[in-house]
């Protein structure tokens, strides 16, 4: 195993290899579609966007990687530093739309205010939940630093003071990566895609937001963990809504944040995709307790230390192959990108959860809300996101049609298992 | 404000709910704390991607439209046995070398940062030299080309521009980390 990476490099650079994590973000997207997805922050106060701005400048020079351009090489893609800080503007348009990277110097996120809530749209090539919950962190105690709050402890949160590591913006799936003999996976087999119907440019979000105290409560009934309960409230969705019967495996997709378990500062992509799986088996009578029964325990036997380095092992293994790595950058992009396509048939849903987030107390009375919102792509019309601040979880639904259907069941079994809820969306009813 | 049918808190500002559309009363919300998240009621279409084209753009597109017209003619020229065809194919791949130099040198590897015209220009150009009929003609051409995309990444990584030396090094990354 690779040692530490500190002292090779320094933080700072010209430019910086894409992730082993991200390559496939970058190899899919084209000049209508990338991989993004969206954290807000619901703030006391009304956003003071000059200040906001003056604080994304100090926080883009902390995240040296976050200040980028995806440029495509020879031979792959990779990240180009910029010193041009992306501009914080009013927001005025639907949520959801996608980050372009048209070759020139469009920066990979986006800023944007409305009354007091701040969102980050942020290509995932860059970072994933946990790098960009960093940024989040460390931007918010900026804003309010500059406006004049004294912070006594920063934490963990990562001060604008202070020089980036090289471990920050090391690809840490490279630091843990094992020699494999055979880099190959086995093949998926179908699973239930669901009504996938889309409308051009609309992307709507339902939030719902219920205390963690509710919802641990809910899942210790069943024995579950609160990821699992929520996975097998989806898959009983699924279920129910689908207008026909459900006869192929319901697979929700878990990204795993792989810092948990192996020590790692990198505010990159540091994430393995897990799962929970039920096959209904055409059977519409199934039953909460049927999937939980069936589900239990699942999550975390497929997220072993051992499992989740053979996975890192083989993506790197794949990436170092000398073959594929000499083959031309448009010939790598025509292929990773059709594998790309495949592999968004290879599970039903995503349920992303990044955690607790927490700010210094001295900052945390004036963060009223936080919420995470995957971006729909091309392929995946439904994903869920979710974030706990001051002990209320906030699960995000994104949808490309106007159907609340699946929304609608989800909620009301949550409220009818005891669960306080409470449901907002980015579209008028 | 709360669904009766939902059993759910909605947005104090609404009148129908969220997720099945019925009609919101004000009862006790569950949870009272929770204030509303605010998006505006109505939204402006996307703007359109801005797409910049500058000088370096449309040497770049000259380069990928010369290198791509040779190499058409050049396999139609081969195919055909027609001489003047690959003459032509060498031309149009010179023409594409000579283009991505000139906007190398001028744009300080501003080219490096989009490497399809020189893959592409230097594909045209290897092709072009094969060897075939009456080579001089082609030959000449050829050479021109693939000296010029040789002079370019010569400049590209003797250079004393620290920026073009790492744009040079970013493209051209075949495996592992930079060193
Ligand atoms: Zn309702």
């Amino acid at each position: 195993m690779k040692q530490k990476a500190s002292g090779v490099l320094p933080a700072v650079r010209k430019w910086y290899k894409v992730d082993n994590a991200a390559n496939m973000y970058c190899f899919a997207q084209d000049k209508n579609f990338s991989r993004t997805y969206r954290n807000s922050v619901l703030l006391r106060d009304e956003i003071d966007i000059p200040v906001m701005q003056a604080a994304l400048e100090k926080t883009m020079k902390r995240f040296p990687t976050m200040s980028t351009v995806l440029r495509s090489g020879a031979f792959w893609p990779y990240l180009e530093h910029t010193s041009e800080v992306p501009e914080v503007h009013e927001e005025l348009c639907r949520p959801g739309r996608y980050i372009i990277h048209n070759g020139e110097n469009t920066p990979c996120s986006r800023f944007s205010v409305y009354k007091n809530r701040l969102s980050i749209e942020m290509f995932h090539g860059l970072a994933d939940g946990a790098g960009s919950t960093a940024f989040v962190r460390t931007l918010i105690t900026t804003y309010f630093e500059l406006k004049g709050v004294k912070v006594s402890s920063y934490g963990d949160i990562k001060n604008t003071a202070d020089e980036p590591t090289a471990d920050e913006v090391e690809d840490s799936n490279a630091r843990y990566a094992e020699p494999v003999k055979k880099a190959e996976k086995p093949k998926e087999p179908p699973v239930y895609i669901g009504e996938n119907d889309q409308i051009k440019d609309y992307t709507r979000f339902v939030f719902g937001r219920f205390p963690v105290e509710d919802v641990k409560a809910a899942g210790k009934k069943y024995g579950l963990t609160i990821t699992e309960y929520l996975c097998v409230a989806m898959i009983l969705m699924f279920i129910k809504c689908s207008p026909e019967t459900v006869s192929l495996p319901i697979k929700i997709s878990v990204p795993v944040d792989l810092r948990r378990r192996f020590p790692s500062d990198s505010v990159r992509n540091f994430v393995f995709m897990t799962d929970v799986t039920f096959n209904p088996q055409g059977r519409t009578d199934v039953t909460f307790e049927d999937i939980a029964d069936s589900v239990r325990g699942t999550a975390a036997a497929g997220a072993t230390p051992e499992k989740l380095r053979a996975a890192v092992s083989t993506n790197v293994a794949a990436e170092r192959n000398p073959i594929t790595s000499a083959v031309p950058y448009p010939v790598k992009k025509a292929v990773m990108k059709q594998s790309y396509l495949d592999m968004q048939y290879s599970y039903t849903t995503i349920l992303s959860n990044l955690g607790e987030i927490k700010f210094p107390p001295e900052i945390a009375p004036l963060v009223l809300e936080a919420d995470c919102c995957l971006n729909k792509t091309p392929f995946l019309h439904f994903g869920c996101a979710a974030v706990s601040l001051n002990g209320i979880f906030n699960l995000t639904f994104t949808s490309a049609n106007t159907n609340t259907e699946r929304e609608k069941f989800f909620f009301r079994l949550l409220s009818s298992h005891g669960i306080r809820v409470r449901v907002d969306s980015t579209e008028q009813a | 404000m709360r669904c009766r049918e939902c059993n759910i808190d909605v947005a104090d500002n609404i009148s129908c709910c969220p997720l099945c559309g019925a009609e919101v009363f004000e009862d006790t919300p569950a949870l009272p704390q929770l204030g509303d998240i605010p998006y505006p009621s109505s939204y402006q279409p996307y703007p359109k991607e801005k797409r910049t084209f500058t000088s370096f753009s449309a040497a770049k597109y000259s380069a990928r439209a010369a290198a791509a017209v040779g190499s058409v003619l050049n396999i139609a020229g081969r195919a055909a046995h027609k001489e003047p065809l690959i003459t032509a194919a060498s031309a149009m791949s010179a023409l594409s070398g000579a283009v991505s130099l000139f906007s190398c040198l001028t744009e300080k590897g501003e080219l490096m940062k989009g490497s399809m015209p020189l893959l592409i220009s230097t594909a045209a150009a290897v092709s072009c030299a094969l060897p075939h009929g009456k080579k001089h003609t082609v030959n000449r051409a050829a050479a021109v080309s693939v000296g010029a995309l040789a002079v370019m990444n010569a400049v590209a990584f003797l250079s004393d521009s620290d920026s073009m030396r790492e744009q040079y090094k970013a493209a051209f990354r075949i495996w592992g980390e930079q060193k």
